[in-house]
C-alpha cells in the first residue's frame, strides 16, 4: 500500500502540488485523474521519488521513500514499474535491449530465461517481431507499448502508468487498457493509472482520485466519483464523456 | 540630489548582481565537485561494465585517433619550423630536434590531445547525456534502480582517463616524427644529431609527466562534460547551451590544471 501524506511541491514559485493526501491500496487499480498540468506526472515521480517534495512523504508499505537514498531506495524501487508518458526509451537500445534491461540489471535470469520473458512481454503489447528495431524507427505508439513492456517485464508489484493509451487510435488504446487490466487481475498487481480518458478511468479503476488545484479533489469508487457533487469533478466527467 | 539617489540604486544593483553571480559560480562549483567525486567512487564500486567501459574507450580512444594523428603531425611540423627559425639566429639549429620533442611531452601533447578530443568526445558526452537528461532516460534508469552516474559517468570517466594518455603518446610520437621530418629532409639537420639530441634531453620522466597530466586531463574533461550534460534542462536548447559550457569550461579547466601541475611539478631544467 502506498501512502501519500499531505505532499506540497512547488517550482520556482509556482505550486504544484498543494497538500495532496492519497491512499493507493494493495492489489487494486487506483486511476488518478485531472486536467492537463494539474501535476499529475509531477505527483507518480514523487512516488518513485524522482522528485523530492517540499513537505509531506510517501510511504511505500510503511517504509518512507520520499526521504531514502541510495541501497535502501534502490531495493524499494525494485519492486515498481514505470511507464513513462513519453516511454523514455534508452535510445541507444534496441527494443529488446530495452525492455531485458530491468531483467539483465536485476532479476539474475539466464539469457535463455530473459529472452522469453522479452518475447513474452512484447507478445502482450503487440509488439512482437521489433525486438531488433531501435525506438528512433517506431512511431510514438509502438514506442509507448514499448515502454509498457518494460514497465512490466520483471513482474512488479506495483505499476505506475502515466498516461499510456494518450495518443493512440481507439483500438490499440482499447488493447492497451485490456492490458493494464489483465496484467493487474493476473498478477493481483497494485496499479496507479494517470489518464485523461474517462471511459477508459470507469473501465479500468477501483478507485479514482481526481486531482485539481493540487489537491485530491475528490476521491472513491466508480460508482461513488458517479454521483460526487465537485462541480469541478462533474465537469470534468462530462467533458470527457462528450468528447 | 537626484543623481545621488540613483547611483546609490545603481550600485546596490550591480553589487547584487555580482554577489547572485558569484553565489550561481559557487553552487556550480560545489555540484560539480559532488558530482565528480560520486562518478570517481562509483567508478571503484561494483557493478564494473566492461561492456560501456570498452565502448567508451573505442568511442573517446579509437575514434579520435585519426584527427589525433593528425594535428599532432602538422603541430610537429610547424614547431620544427618555427624553432628552425629562431635557433637559426644563433646557429643552434641541431636543437631543433629536442626542443621540439621536449614541448611535445611535456606540454603541447597533452594540452592539444585534451583540447582535440574534448571537441569530439567530450562535446558529444554532454550532447548524449544531456538528451538523456530531457527525454527523461536518465529518470528511467533511476526507477529501475540503477544509479545513473554509475551507468553513464563512470564508464566515460574510466575511459577518458586511460584513453588520454594513450592518444598523447601517438600525439607525441607522429609530432616528433613531423619534425624530423621537416627538420632533417627541409631544413637539413644532420639526422643521427636530430635523434642524438632528442635522446640526451629527453628524459623519461618528461615523458611520465606528459602523460600524468594527460590523465588528469581526461578526468576533467569527463566529469566536466558528463556533469553539464546530466544537468541539462530545458528541452533541445538546453542540450546545445550544456555542450557549449562543457566545451568550454573543459578548455578553459585543462589550461589552468596544466599551469598548476607544470608549477607542481617543477620545471626539471638543470639535472
Ligand atoms: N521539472 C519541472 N520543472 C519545473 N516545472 C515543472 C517540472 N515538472 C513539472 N512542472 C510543472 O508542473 C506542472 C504540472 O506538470 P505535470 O507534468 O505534472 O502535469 P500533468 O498533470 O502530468 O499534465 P499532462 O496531463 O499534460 O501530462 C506544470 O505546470 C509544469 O509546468
Ligand atoms: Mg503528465
Amino acid at each position: 500500500m502506498i501512502k501519500i501524506e499531505r505532499l506540497y511541491k512547488s517550482f520556482g514559485n509556482q505550486p504544484v502540488l498543494r497538500g495532496v493526501d492519497l491512499n493507493i491500496p494493495q492489489g487494486k487499480t487506483t486511476v488518478v485523474i485531472g486536467k492537463s498540468g494539474s501535476g499529475k506526472s509531477v505527483l507518480i515521480k514523487h512516488i518513485l521519488a524522482l522528485l523530492r517534495p517540499d513537505s509531506g512523504r510517501v510511504l511505500v508499505d510503511g517504509r518512507e521513500i520520499s526521504s531514502a537514498t541510495g541501497r535502501e531506495l534502490g531495493r524499494l524501487r525494485t519492486n515498481f514499474g514505470l511507464c513513462f508518458q513519453n516511454a523514455a526509451l534508452f535510445d541507444s537500445m534496441n527494443v529488446f535491449d530495452n525492455v531485458a534491461f530491468p531483467l539483465v540489471e536485476h532479476s539474475g535470469f539466464s539469457r535463455a530465461q530473459i529472452k522469453q520473458r522479452v518475447e513474452e512481454t512484447l507478445t502482450a503489447v503487440g509488439m512482437e517481431g521489433t525486438e531488433d528495431k531501435f525506438p528512433s524507427e517506431l512511431s510514438g505508439g509502438m514506442r509507448k507499448r514499448v515502454g509498457v513492456a518494460r514497465a512490466i517485464v520483471h513482474r512488479p508489484q506495483i505499476i505506475l502508468y502515466d498516461e499510456p493509451t494518450t495518443g493512440l487510435d481507439p483500438i490499440t488504446a482499447s488493447t492497451i487498457n485490456d492490458l493494464v487490466i489483465d496484467v493487474q487481475k493476473r498478477l493481483g498487481l497494485t496499479c496507479v493509472v494517470i489518464t485523461h480518458d474517462v471511459a477508459a478511468t470507469f473501465r479500468v479503476g477501483h478507485y479514482i482520485a481526481f486531482l485539481h488545484e493540487g489537491v485530491i479533489n475528490a476521491y472513491g469508487t466508480p460508482d461513488e466519483i458517479e454521483n460526487d457533487p465537485s462541480p469541478k469533478l462533474r465537469e470534468f466527467i462530462r467533458r470527457g464523456r462528450a468528447g | 540630489m537626484h543623481s545621488c539617489w540613483n547611483t546609490a540604486v545603481e550600485s546596490r544593483i550591480i553589487v547584487e548582481l555580482l554577489l547572485g553571480a558569484l553565489k550561481r559560480i559557487i553552487e556550480g562549483a560545489g555540484n560539480y565537485a559532488i558530482f565528480s567525486a560520486r562518478a570517481v567512487k562509483l567508478a571503484f564500486l561494483p557493478p564494473f561494465r566492461l561492456r560501456l567501459i570498452l565502448s567508451q574507450m573505442e568511442f573517446i580512444g579509437v575514434n579520435s585517433f585519426f584527427i589525433v594523428f593528425l594535428t599532432g603531425s602538422f603541430a610537429g611540423m610547424v614547431f620544427a619550423l618555427q624553432s628552425s627559425y629562431a635557433f637559426k639566429l644563433f646557429s643552434a639549429q641541431d636543437l631543433v630536434g629536442s626542443t621540439v620533442a621536449l614541448s611535445l611531452t611535456r606540454e603541447i601533447g597533452p594540452v592539444f590531445t585534451a583540447l582535440v578530443v574534448t571537441g569530439r568526445a567530450g562535446s558529444a558526452m554532454a550532447a548524449e547525456l544531456g538528451a538523456m537528461r530531457v527525454t527523461e532516460q536518465i529518470d528511467a534508469l533511476e526507477t529501475m534502480a540503477v544509479e545513473p552516474i554509475q551507468y553513464l559517468a563512470a564508464p566515460r570517466l574510466i575511459a577518458s582517463t586511460v584513453m588520454l594518455p594513450v592518444l598523447t603518446m601517438v600525439f607525441d610520437a607522429v609530432g616528433t616524427i613531423g619534425a624530423y621530418i621537416v627538420g632533417v629532409y627541409y631544413v637539413g639537420i644532420d639526422a643521427g644529431t636530430f635523434i642524438n639530441r632528442i635522446q640526451y634531453y629527453v628524459d623519461p620522466e618528461d615523458v611520465y609527466n606528459g602523460l600524468i597530466k594527460a590523465a588528469v586531463f581526461g578526468m576533467v574533461m569527463a566529469t566536466v562534460s558528463c556533469y553539464k550534460g546530466f544537468f541539462a534542462k530545458g528541452g533541445a536548447k538546453g542540450v546545445g547551451e550544456a555542450i557549449t559550457r562543457a566545451v568550454v569550461l573543459t578548455s578553459v579547466s585543462v589550461l589552468f590544471v596544466d599551469l598548476l601541475m607544470t608549477a607542481l611539478m617543477g620545471s626539471g631544467v638543470g639535472k
